[in-house]
């Protein structure tokens, strides 16, 4: 179960909230601003998703659903990427340097396993 | 007294659980010496020595049940349990090919697209020769149910067909499973599910083959007037382990081939 706007769709209005893990009413949008307080210090909010100790999964969505956000936005017309920006930082900030680059590369050759 | 007043069966000195041990171990040590080394040496002479120990051991039983009468109703009793935990015993062997195989299916890992059957694989399609395999097993328990009802009714005709048409039915089904195995665009290597799918579906083959000379045997027997309409427990204990592959075969298609596809 990803977090996070669901695919495909504008996102102009709602955004995730990662911290308590719910839609924020529209009109509440969270700036870039926002996210950069948020993530200050690069420490990645407590993400009810993923309670445990092992984060192997939050860092595994939030990649996919970066990638996933950035195909639809930039694919569907008036679709702004820096939407995709705070799934961007939590996969840079939890995720293994090593994995991170070799999902790129598989995602280049198209050897990646998951669905973008 | 120069005679026992017991029905048990006191079974005179015999070889062939030295022999057999000793089996175990070459075959064992053998499985390495092929697995790690390239040479097969130490794994033919133990599949030698087990095939001469399985065949020698069990000619043995049978001179003593059918020939000199050792196998009273209480011995009997107590082979049938022997056969009911050795099946027991069977059940929890594929258990544990059915932990792993769910284990790995139920929650698939992203390494494999957090999917099942994971990225890039394609499975073979349950309603093509699974479904025939499954008709065959299914109907090769019937046809065995035909033959201990053809025994036990002395009907001697109708229970040598009904045999016969069991064991090639068996047969059918491990040339249909060979074939398959052939077909397949992934294998073994290809991650854990060419692990779990031929780990469970190869050794359930290999009970297929296991029970269809079980058969060949009883068919053998029957031929040469060993079974008599009250007493094969031989046949039953055949007709018991046939059944067992059957229903694990039904496991196999229900969770591996069709929900795992």
């Amino acid at each position: 179960m990803a977090p996070g706007p669901r695919r495909g769709s504008a996102c102009e209005q709602a955004f995730y909230d990662g911290i308590s893990g719910c839609w924020q009413p529209s009109g509440v949008s969270t700036t870039a601003e926002d996210i950069r307080t948020k993530i200050k210090d690069y420490k990645i909010p407590f993400d009810s998703h993923f309670p445990n100790q092992n984060e192997t999964r939050n860092c595994w969505l939030n990649y996919l659903d970066f990638h996933h956000c950035e195909k639809a936005m930039t694919t569907s017309e008036g679709g702004d990427v820096s939407m995709c920006e705070w799934y961007q930082r939590v996969y840079k900030s939890l995720c293994p340097v090593s994995w991170v680059s070799a999902w790129d590369d598989g995602r280049a050759e198209g050897a990646f396993p998951g669905k973008i | 007294m120069t005679h026992q007043t017991h029905a048990f069966h006191m079974v005179n000195p015999s070889p062939w659980p030295l022999t057999g041990a000793f089996s175990a171990l070459l075959l064992t040590s053998g499985l390495v010496m092929w697995f790690h080394y390239n040479s097969a040496t130490l794994l033919s002479l133990g599949l030698l020595a087990n095939t001469l120990t399985m065949y020698q051991w069990w000619r043995d039983v049978i001179r003593e049940g059918t020939y000199q009468g050792h196998h009273t109703p209480i011995v009997q009793k107590g082979l049938r349990y022997g056969m009911i935990l050795f099946i027991v015993s069977e059940v929890f062997f594929f258990a544990g090919f059915f932990w792993a195989f769910y284990h790995s299916s139920l929650v698939p890992t992203h390494d494999l697209g957090g999917c099942w059957p994971p990225t890039g694989i394609t499975p073979l399609n349950p309603l093509e020769v699974p479904l025939l395999n499954t008709s065959v097993l299914l109907a090769s328990g019937v046809s065995i149910t035909w033959a201990h009802h053809s025994l036990m009714e002395g009907k001697r005709n109708n229970m040598n067909q009904a045999l016969l048409i069991t064991i090639l039915l068996g047969v059918y089904f491990t040339i249909l499973q060979a074939s398959e195995y052939f077909e397949t665009s992934f294998s073994i290597s290809d991650g854990i599910y060419g692990s779990t799918f031929f780990m469970a579906t190869g050794f359930h083959g290999l009970h297929v083959i296991i029970g269809s000379t079980f058969l060949i045997i009883c068919l053998l027997r029957q031929l040469n007037f060993h079974f008599t309409s009250k007493h094969h427990f031989g046949f039953e204990a055949a007709a018991w382990y046939w059944h067992f592959v059957d229903v694990v075969w039904l496991f196999l298609y229900v969770s591996i081939y069709w929900w795992g596809s």
